[in-house]
């Protein structure tokens, strides 16, 4: 099985100059897992959950609700950006992928095509398939 | 398959009352990122490490700036974990818990039994599980199937046996129609009403044949139809799709058109990325020998 008969198409994508707030709704709403950054069509980075819980305030913060708001509306996604982006080719077979999901802790795997990207592998389409596999029936044995 | 077996042991916790920063310290140790967390023997919540990255000062300075640290080093995890985790028995089928860490998005899911903890399965752990099915689901190299059919009577055969050698190698399996293309108008080109509706109407006689032809088994069918040049639409999606296997039937008929449509596996074999595999129609003769 390869990455391009589970990687969903056209996934949802984040400007790197968008604000971590937008990005944060986006992720919300989406459940991709992460959100690829692509700046003039060019796949730069991933976005996920984690670096925006890093880049949140403290729950030491002097800052009030409305005040976290604003500040995050304020800082660009790239400012987070982790250095080092991981994708694979739609070619690559699934186990590879999965592999460099689980070594670089990736909650979704941008799917790329030269620095186009063309697809997201997420950690819930994968999560499916293996309740799907585990499901199926036995296959038949031969009499 | 059940949790139990994904479980190391013995399960590694931690307290309401501990601090985040020994919390933390203990995740990075061990080199896992979820604790449950036990208040006299009883699980009473689930840390994960980004619990601890949202509560701890921020990575952007300008807002850290206003992180008061102070407080910080007195945090405890009954002040940041998540309280009323997802549990699971230890009988629990794997495929239960890959849905349920879908269906309630968390990251780990709590393993008890009779009360106590007896570990995590994070989706680390089961996507490590679906790594180690497919690398031996495989083994004859068939990932899969492309069947192609003319939906002609006798056509059913070849789609049947595409259908069996995809269910024997555990491969999945698509379907596919070619119509011919449609003439088009310069400048009015895709998709006009009627051509939708051809296309459609075509898929669902695809459908139709597909479930015949899986004569009862339980078994997904990708249904399709592309429209062009027969034998390159036919290989145009084997590359795509990267199918391992083409199979056609080969529709041995008399006279010139006969000679036409036989000549679809041999023009195949040149153009598909894989092997074509030709299946005579039914009650072809010749059939079997």
């Amino acid at each position: 099985m390869r990455v391009a008969e589970r990687m969903r198409r056209e996934p949802p994508t984040v400007d790197p100059r968008e604000s971590l707030g937008r990005a944060g709704q986006l992720l919300a709403r989406q459940g991709t897992g992460a959100l690829p950054v692509v700046r003039r069509h060019a796949l730069i980075g991933l976005l996920d959950a984690a670096d925006l819980d890093r880049a949140h305030p403290s729950v030491a913060t002097t800052l009030a609700i409305g005040e976290i708001a604003h500040r995050l509306d304020r800082v660009p996604v790239e400012r987070v950006l982790r250095p080092g982006l991981a994708a694979v080719g739609r070619r690559t077979p699934l186990v590879d992928a999965i592999r460099l999901m689980r070594a670089r802790r990736l909650t979704a795997l941008p799917v790329a095509q030269g620095d186009r990207l063309i697809g997201l592998l997420t950690e819930d389409d994968l999560l499916t398939l293996l309740a799907a596999l585990l499901e199926e029936e036995p296959p038949a044995t031969v009499p | 398959m059940k949790v139990k077996t994904l479980l190391t042991r013995p399960a590694i916790t931690t307290g309401p009352a501990t601090s985040i920063r020994d919390a933390r310290a203990l995740m990075r140790r061990r080199g896992i990122r979820h604790l449950p967390v036990l208040e006299h023997g009883r699980l009473v919540g689930m840390l994960a490490e980004r619990d601890i990255d949202r509560a701890d000062a921020s990575s952007v300075p300008e807002i850290a700036l206003h992180d008061w640290l102070g407080p910080l080093a007195d945090l405890l995890v009954a002040d940041v974990m998540a309280r009323g985790p997802v549990a699971l028995h230890p009988e629990t089928p794997v495929a239960e818990a890959a849905r349920l860490a879908c269906d309630r998005g968390v990251d780990a899911l709590a393993v008890v039994d009779s009360d106590e903890v007896a570990g995590v399965v994070t989706r680390g752990d089961l996507l490590g599980v679906l790594g180690g099915l497919l690398e031996h689901r495989h083994p004859t190299g068939l990932g899969h199937v492309l069947a192609a059919t003319s939906l002609r009577p006798g056509a059913r055969r070849a789609l049947g046996e595409a259908l069996r050698i995809a269910a024997t190698a555990g491969a999945a399996v698509t379907a596919l129609h070619v119509l011919p293309a449609s003439s088009r108008v310069p400048g009015l080109e895709g998709a006009t009403a009627e051509n939708v509706s051809r296309v459609e109407r075509a898929r669902r006689r695809v459908a139709d044949e597909a479930t015949a032809a899986r004569a009862g088994r339980a078994q997904d069918v990708t249904c399709e139809v592309a429209e062009g040049t027969v034998a390159r639409e036919i290989a145009r999606r084997a590359e795509e799709l990267d199918s391992d296997l083409i199979v056609v039937g080969a529709e041995a008929r008399h006279g010139i058109l006969g000679a036409f449509v036989e000549a679809l596996a041999d023009r195949l074999v040149r153009l598909a990325p894989c092997p074509v595999l030709a299946v005579p129609r039914s009650g072809a003769r010749g059939a079997g020998r």
